[in-house]
């Protein structure tokens, strides 16, 4: 372009393409000839299909094949949606099956390796759980007591009782 | 003599969609096959301008009506029906995208017998495409590309208000009552999915396009 480029007083390429993307073309192009020429560049080549004569690309008969095959699609039960019956017993894809034989084994091997001999019994075991769960209940406790004091004190104060000075 | 894509943008026919629709939600298939019809024009060529590939713009419109059909159960009937409708085809386009990209990506690419989308490209296709260059036009379409696929990630008001405007290019005050909300809502929807496109083609582009 003759102007050059980068150029403040032209948009450049981004600046079109927003535009033309927003349908506002830039006023600048109004006015600047070889701008023009590179918006219209750039619309044609990212989008060949905007052009009048390509508005209406399939003809009725297209139409009617398409209708005729949704129909179709829609007799079969593709757009049904899946019963809880057919979701279990549908076909797998081979990466699901994996997954599955994966987590068999890994239940397997778990289940195996049976009871621990050493160690803490269960009820001890599941206690620091219930501690954390304890704790953040107690500290949620104090928070909320925190707001009620807080809440309690401005509620408290009187706000016309405050100290006038000597003016 | 109109056809029924260009009568389905008045009040009559907005209340037949409406009313179609609302059979459809209960199971008629028959009012859903008159909603296909009256749709299928604007759906197929919402598809064909992101795909730039007859069979796959007839697929992707197949698709969006079926799971249309599908999801029609969760259709909130405040939103445009031809709105939601567009959302759906946007999301089929998307994932076709992302599948030829993937298909191209695993494949040898052979520009002579094949479009970038990995399908053979068509005699329409040639047709319709008037840039010369088969460099810009490749890069082109990549753009193209690139921008469909980050208008599949817009929130779901920008998406709709894009897909109306750019693709469907209809005028904003259609877009506004269709929605309900101020010109300038619609305005500031547009701004936001365009600035959030224009910054995506920036990042793989720069500001000056690999045009020629």
């Amino acid at each position: 372009m003759e102007h050059g480029f980068p150029s403040p007083e032209h948009p450049n390429d981004a600046d079109l393409l927003e535009a033309l993307l927003r349908g506002e073309p830039d006023p600048h192009l109004l006015r600047c000839l070889l701008c023009a020429q590179r918006a219209d560049a750039i619309a044609r080549n990212i989008d060949p299909l905007r052009t009048e004569s390509a508005r209406e690309p399939f003809d009725a008969a297209f139409y009617r094949r398409q209708s005729a095959a949704i129909q179709a699609r829609l007799g079969v039960g593709e757009g049904a949606p899946r019963s809880l019956r057919a979701l279990f017993l549908a076909p797998r894809p081979r990466v699901a099956w994996a997954a599955a034989a994966v987590a068999a084994v890994l239940a397997v091997a778990v289940g195996l390796r049976g009871p621990r001999l050493v160690g803490p019994p269960a009820s001890q075991r599941a206690r620091p759980v219930a501690d954390l769960a304890d704790h953040a209940r107690r500290a949620q406790d104090r928070a909320d007591d925190r707001l009620l004091r807080e809440i309690d004190d401005m509620l408290d104060e009187d706000p016309y009782d405050v100290e006038l000075g000597d003016g | 003599m109109a056809t029924a894509d260009e009568t389905a943008r008045t009040p009559e026919r907005a209340a037949e969609t409406a009313n179609l629709v609302r059979a459809a939600r209960a199971g008629d298939r028959e009012a859903f096959g008159r909603l296909v019809e009256l749709h299928q024009r604007a759906v197929t060529r919402l598809a064909y301008r992101i795909l730039g590939e007859r069979d796959d713009a007839d697929g992707a419109a197949q698709d969006a009506f079926v799971k249309a059909w599908r999801s029609l159960g969760r259709f909130r009937e405040e939103c445009p029906f031809d709105a939601w409708l567009s959302r759906i085809v946007v999301n089929q386009c998307r994932d076709r995208l992302k599948r030829a990209r993937r298909r191209v990506m695993e494949t040898p690419l052979d520009l002579d017998v094949a479009a970038p989308s990995g399908g053979v490209a068509n005699q329409l296709d040639e047709a319709v495409d008037f840039a010369a260059d088969p460099e810009a036009r490749f890069v082109g379409r990549e753009i193209g590309r690139k921008i469909a696929e980050q208008v599949g990630t817009l929130p779901d008001m920008q998406r709709d208000v894009f897909a109306l405007r750019y693709y469907e290019d209809r005028p904003l005050a259609e877009i506004a009552a269709l929605f309900r909300v101020s010109i300038g809502t619609v305005k500031i929807h547009l701004f936001r999915a365009t600035r959030r496109i224009r910054k995506a083609v920036e990042t793989l582009y720069g500001t000056r396009l690999p045009l020629p």
